[in-house]
């Protein structure tokens, strides 16, 4: 009773299910068919499966796609910080009182280069046979003590802007002090950001050397009397330029560019964009956890967080902060002492020797950003100024131009051999106003899988969500079935067949017929005329019945 | 007994004729029922067969609740998928663009390369233009006067003309004013460069336009000004009531007895283009110094960058408005800029494979592999195997505008038009300069997934003929239609678009201003809106790459020119060399392509109409003869119904006569 009531289910479901090959199984002839039937059913299903087992693995994985774009459109001008090699005036490091302390590092360092050591706080005698080291540590020492000047007392040995910018226009259009913001940078001074400030909208919409920023800097490493004054330690003649994007740190130790003297350098930039994503499609973040954040006052790019990380590190090991780097606000820096200035000499070593220097890579768990611009600079050069220019300038605070009525100077040739040895000029200009825009997208995502899971299902075993809600309807019948325990009749048997009323109705209606047929019969015997009568009607009912 | 038998039988026999009544009146309604019933059929022989998932549910079951549980199901079913489609469609219709990026590892053609020096013309030619030097007349009082930086206000305004008359293009002789020292008792008088305290105390000096020299001086009280019958081309004149017809302007020495040609109505001033002070204060000579500088342009401007700037554009308007063949007389030659050429290894004729271009900022330019039907190809990779170039510049014969001592150098395709003041790169002497180039091959999709120029549109508009469509060459269009709109005359400058447009005059000083003011007007930001410039759907991009080295060595042997002592110290000042190669031997093509196809449409849209309806191309067509059947039978016409009703009441005649005939 029971298995022939599942079998009666599944019969009657097979009939009308959407299944594929579960109507084959149902109304198979005979049994070699059947298992037949059954063989295909489960290859399709054990298919079906596999397939789905990938779809749900690759959903797992989290693909990500990069699309690249190249768009042409107007362009924001990038942001370009331009600071002098050397950092402070050293006519006024030698007689300010605030600089007594630097004045007597040069004093040292200049005394050390020729030989004579004397014992200093600075420790510069150590280095008395490697003069590499020796220019390494007073470098460091020069940041430790201007790290312990104030700002304000800074403010007479710094380049102002009419020291260093002599002229400065873009796209032809004159600009001013104004479009420019300064920021005191520990290794480079005075530093002019032009374009960094949101209220100023430079734009180009045209490429080329004639829409871009154009500037004329002066370094001043000699006077027109003929004295130096640029410091000891400065390597190099020549200015640092910096482009980035708006609201990124400039960068200028990893990502500037050195323009010298005598030069005029025209810096061409194209644009890069990456948009990427996030978790867990990819692993970029829009910035460090708030306890890390050194750089918080800026756009989170992978080297603020390498800086930030290389500053935990030092702070781990020296127990004071780098000046070079951003100070948290629980922070100490270094002071110019022997010990300290030992301890960071220390960390500049490779990850080979018995006590390994830090590995940014495998120690800051940095992430890359996720959304972040880069330019691309290219450098071309040419020589300024000509023999036949008598250098214009637009500022009157400076040297002036080399006209005959220069009294600084003898001669034109002096003037522009003094803006040789001082003077560049700088030429910033987008390349092309194309640019890439390479986007990290979801690349497998839920529409994806139902689609694929629909051709799946639909090519295996004609499945659909109605064939998943027919089976829901077939367990729940066999659900019902099982709890009341075969109580539920399908179809009547032989003994209720009997047993029914109609039944009965119908068979006492025989017999009452068959009772009349004999009366008829009867009657035909008994009378001749009304016999003719009766036959004949009754006749007509024979054929209407 | 019988009579109770046919009683019987009577009620029976009339209960029969009832019934036969009853069955006739019930045939009568499905008469009028039959297309109902028949659409019925089909609708219900349609759902038990189609092969929409759900749908034959609803009609093979009779229990009420599983009924409307299937239609809910099924009606939940087409919504998800609706869904489903218009969220694929959205996708569709976003016309998202994919990026190939393609490696192909051959060589690439070489690029055309074009070589200008930076200073456009030789100085000692171009002063001998009467307009240049004008020019750098003008542009050296401005520089004096902002040396001294003193502003005083100006009052009143001079208009400067020239007279008509013959043309004196190659005028020599002209009088002007100046002071100079008298020796007593001698008539003559030596020039000098300062500013006199007034004008009676100068002298007037014969003024030759050539060297610049001044002289012979005459005091100021025996000149006179009168009109002279004619006057030879170099500016000496008849003088008055002697043979001739001409009305011509001039100045004339009593004393001597000879005239000379005045071109303008107001006599130069010598302390004002060659002196180096301006007037002092109280002076009445200082006034007419600040208007004179009023009209020529630089009225109150002390910024010497913006003079400069000024100045250069007023002389690429004037140089530009010389005859194209004049104006490559005043540049540097061919064999004069490029001393040595090379390239894959092999020397390159200077004469044929350089081809002339006249930049209007720097001058003449030489452009090389300029020929589309020659292709030129790297055979390898590195500086050996490109073009080597050694320019000489000649620094000292630079005009005072030239700001930098270099080349300039534009790397471009062979049928693009070169802008080397916009697209170039700088490389400056005593310096071996490297470029190494990359080739990027960009393929971009027209509308409607973007926006770029088929290379088959042609360009109306564009003033470079047989040149390549650039967004920087329509620009320059866009810029000269505005010129022309506005001033009424071309831009000298750049190629006019139409024959019967008239170059603007670079001596009219209404013209100048126009050209000025318009050029400023344009590089402003709202301006460009105007000009509609896209990108061109095939581009070759090239991006360079570039190292400097001192050249040339101090152990290298070289013979220069002038023979000088120092050869090496005279090629580092005047001369530059140059190499320009590929840094490797392959190049990329970035392909754009539509991201989401048509067909990626119809595979998901089949995809999800398997999932939620088990529905196909079959069930579609199941439905549309299911939809074809019952309009069929729902538009049968009146008349056949008629005919259908006569038909069948014909029947039921015969049946009653059957019935008759039977009785009978």
């Amino acid at each position: 009773m029971r298995g022939g009531g599942f079998v009666q289910i599944f019969k009657d479901f097979s009939n009308w299910s959407t299944v594929a090959v579960v109507p084959h199984v149902a109304n198979a002839n005979n049994k070699i068919s059947r298992i037949f039937w059954i063989a295909i059913f489960l290859f399709v299903l054990g298919m079906f499966a596999y397939e789905l087992y990938i779809l749900i693995a690759k959903f797992f994985s989290y693909p990500a796609t990069v699309n690249t774009e190249i768009l042409f459109e107007k362009q924001i001008f990038p942001v370009v910080t331009v600071c002098n090699m050397n950092p402070y005036k050293y006519s006024v490091v030698k007689s300010n009182s605030a600089f007594s302390s630097v004045n007597t590092l040069m004093t040292t360092y200049s005394d050390a280069t020729v030989g004579t050591f004397s014992t200093d706080k600075w420790g510069l005698y150590a280095d008395n046979d490697e003069t590499y080291d020796l220019d390494s540590r007073a470098a460091d020492a020069l940041v430790l003590e201007a790290n312990l000047i104030s700002d304000t007392a800074k403010v007479p040995a710094l380049y102002t802007y009419a020291d260093l910018i002599q002229d400065c226009s873009f796209a032809g259009i004159p600009c001013s002090e104004s479009d420019f913001t300064k920021f005191i940078d520990p290794v480079y001074g005075a530093c002019y950001s032009f374009n960094e400030d949101a209220s100023l909208n430079y734009s180009v919409s045209r490429e080329g050397i004639q829409f871009g920023l154009k500037l004329m800097l002066t370094v001043t490493q000699t006077k027109t009397n003929g004295n130096t004054d640029s410091l000891p330690t400065t390597k190099l003649a020549g200015a640092r330029i910096g482009v980035n994007s708006r609201g990124s740190s400039p960068g200028l130790d990893s990502n500037g560019i050195d323009a010298g003297v005598g030069y005029e350098s025209a810096v061409s930039v194209s644009l890069t964009q990456n948009v990427r994503a996030k978790k867990p499609y990819g692993t970029c973040v829009d910035r460090e956890p708030d306890s890390s954040d050194y750089y918080k006052d800026f756009i989170y790019t992978l080297e603020t967080c390498f800086n930030g990380c290389k500053q935990r590190d030092t702070i781990a090991k020296c127990q004071c902060a780098n000046p070079r780097l951003a100070l948290g606000s629980t922070d100490t820096a270094c002071q110019p002492i022997k010990a300290d200035l030992d301890c960071l000499q220390t960390l500049k070593g490779n990850q080979t020797s018995s006590t390994p220097n830090i590995d940014l890579l495998v120690e800051c768990n940095c992430n890359p950003p996720c959304d972040e611009s880069t330019y691309t600079p290219t450098v071309s050069l040419a020589q300024f100024p000509s023999t036949s220019y008598y250098v214009a300038t637009s500022s009157t605070a400076g040297v002036g131009s080399c006209s005959s009525t220069n009294s600084k100077f003898s001669s034109k040739s002096d003037c522009q051999k003094w803006y040789n040895n001082n003077g560049m000029i700088i030429q910033v200009f987008l390349e092309t106003l194309s640019y890439e825009l390479y986007t990290e997208t979801a690349g497998y995502t839920v529409s994806n899988v139902i689609n694929d899971l629909g051709g799946q299902a639909g090519l295996w075993l004609g499945l659909s969500v109605i064939s998943v809600v027919e089976m829901t309807g077939l367990m729940l019948v066999m659900g019902a079935f099982c709890v009341t325990g075969g109580a539920i009749k399908m179809a009547p048997d032989d003994d209720e067949i009997e047993n029914d009323h109609r039944i009965k109705d119908v068979e006492d209606v025989k017999k009452e017929i068959d009772h009349l047929e004999k009366k008829h019969g009867e009657m035909e015997s008994g009378s001749d005329g009304e016999v003719d009568d009766i036959e004949n009607k009754g006749d007509e009912e024979k054929k209407k019945k | 007994m019988a009579r109770k038998y046919i009683d019987i039988l009577k009620k029976s026999k009339m209960m029969l004729f009832q019934d036969v009544g009853k069955s006739f009146e019930d045939d009568s309604p499905c008469k009028e029922e039959a297309p109902k019933t028949q659409i019925q059929h089909s609708v219900r022989d349609f759902c038990e067969q189609t092969t929409f998932h759900g749908v034959n549910m609803i009609f093979t079951t009779s229990l009420y609740w599983v009924r409307f549980l299937w239609v809910v199901v099924s009606l939940v079913c087409i919504c998800l998928c609706m869904y489903s489609f218009s969220h694929v469609k959205d996708k569709y219709d976003r016309k998202e663009k994919i990026v190939n990026v393609e490696l192909v590892f051959e060589s690439a053609p070489f690029p055309a390369i074009t070589v200008c020096n930076l200073n456009p013309f030789k100085n000692h030619l171009a002063r001998s233009v009467p307009e240049i030097s004008e020019t750098l007349d003008a542009f050296h009082q401005a520089v004096v006067y902002s040396n001294d930086a003193t502003m005083d206000e100006l009052s009143g305004r001079g208009r400067r003309s020239l007279n008509d008359g013959p043309s004196f293009k190659y005028l020599q002789y002209e009088p002007v004013y100046s002071d100079c020292s008298c020796v007593p008792g001698r008539q003559e008088c030596i020039a000098q460069t300062s500013a006199p305290r007034t004008l009676e105390n100068a002298c007037i000096c014969n003024y030759d336009r050539h060297d610049g020299s001044a002289w012979p001086c005459y005091s100021a009280q025996t000149w006179e000004k009168s009109i002279c019958p004619e006057c030879n081309d170099i500016g000496f004149c008849n003088v008055p009531n002697t043979t001739g017809s001409g009305n011509i302007p001039c100045y004339c020495q009593l004393e001597m007895g000879y005239c000379v040609f005045q071109p303008e109505s107001r006599v130069r001033r010598i302390w004002e283009f060659q002196g180096n002070k301006i007037p002092e204060k109280g002076s009445p000579l200082r006034k007419e110094y600040m208007e004179q500088l009023t009209q020529l342009g630089y009225g109150n401007m002390t910024d010497q960058v913006a003079i400069t700037t000024q100045a250069k554009e007023k002389m690429i308007l004037k140089m530009s408005g010389l005859h194209p063949q004049r104006r490559a007389a005043l540049g540097y030659g061919k064999s004069e800029l490029i001393k040595m050429c090379s390239f894959n290894g092999q020397q390159c004729n200077i004469d044929t494979e350089f081809k002339l271009h006249i930049d209007p900022s720097f001058g003449n330019c030489y452009t090389f592999n300029a020929n589309p039907e020659k292709k030129l190809a790297s055979s390898r990779a590195g500086p050996s195997y490109g073009l080597r170039l050694m320019m000489f510049v000649n620094s000292s014969d630079y005009l005072p505008t030239t700001e930098a001592t270099g080349v300039r150098i534009a790397i471009h395709g062979k049928e693009e038009c070169p802008f080397p003041d916009t697209f170039g790169y700088s490389a400056p002497t005593g310096v071996i300069s490297s470029f190494g180039i990359s080739l990027r091959n960009i393929n971009r999709l027209p509308q409607p997934y973007g926006n770029c120029l088929q290379k088959d549109n042609p360009q109306s508009r564009s003033i470079y003929k047989g040149y390549k469509y650039e967004p920087e060459g329509c620009f320059r269009s866009c810029y000269q239609y505005r010129i022309i709109a506005k001033c009424g005359c071309a831009d000298p400058r750049y190629p006019k678009p139409w024959k019967r447009s008239a170059w603007c005059d670079s001596t009219n000083t209404t013209t100048l201003n126009c050209l000025t003011t318009e050029g400023a007007k344009l590089s402003t930001k709202e301006n460009q809106k105007h000009c509609k410039c896209i990108q061109p759907c095939q581009q070759d991009q090239y991006t360079t790459t570039y190292s400097a080295a001192k050249w040339p060595s101090g152990s290298i042997q070289t013979s220069c020119d002038n023979h000088s002592k120092d050869c090496n110290s005279y090629l580092r000042e005047h001369a530059a060399m140059i190499e320009i190669y590929y840094e490797q031997m392959s190049y990329e093509i970035l392909r754009e392509s539509e991201s989401y196809s048509w067909f990626n449409l119809m595979a998901d849209m089949g995809g999800q109409a398997g999932l939620f309806l088990g529905a196909s191309i079959m069930s579609v067509i199941e439905f549309l003869f299911f939809a074809v059947r019952t309009l069929g039978i729902a538009c049968k016409p009146r008349r056949w119904r008629q005919k259908t009703e006569l038909l069948r009441a014909e029947e039921l005649n015969d049946a009653e006569k059957g019935v008759s005939t039977n009785n009978n």
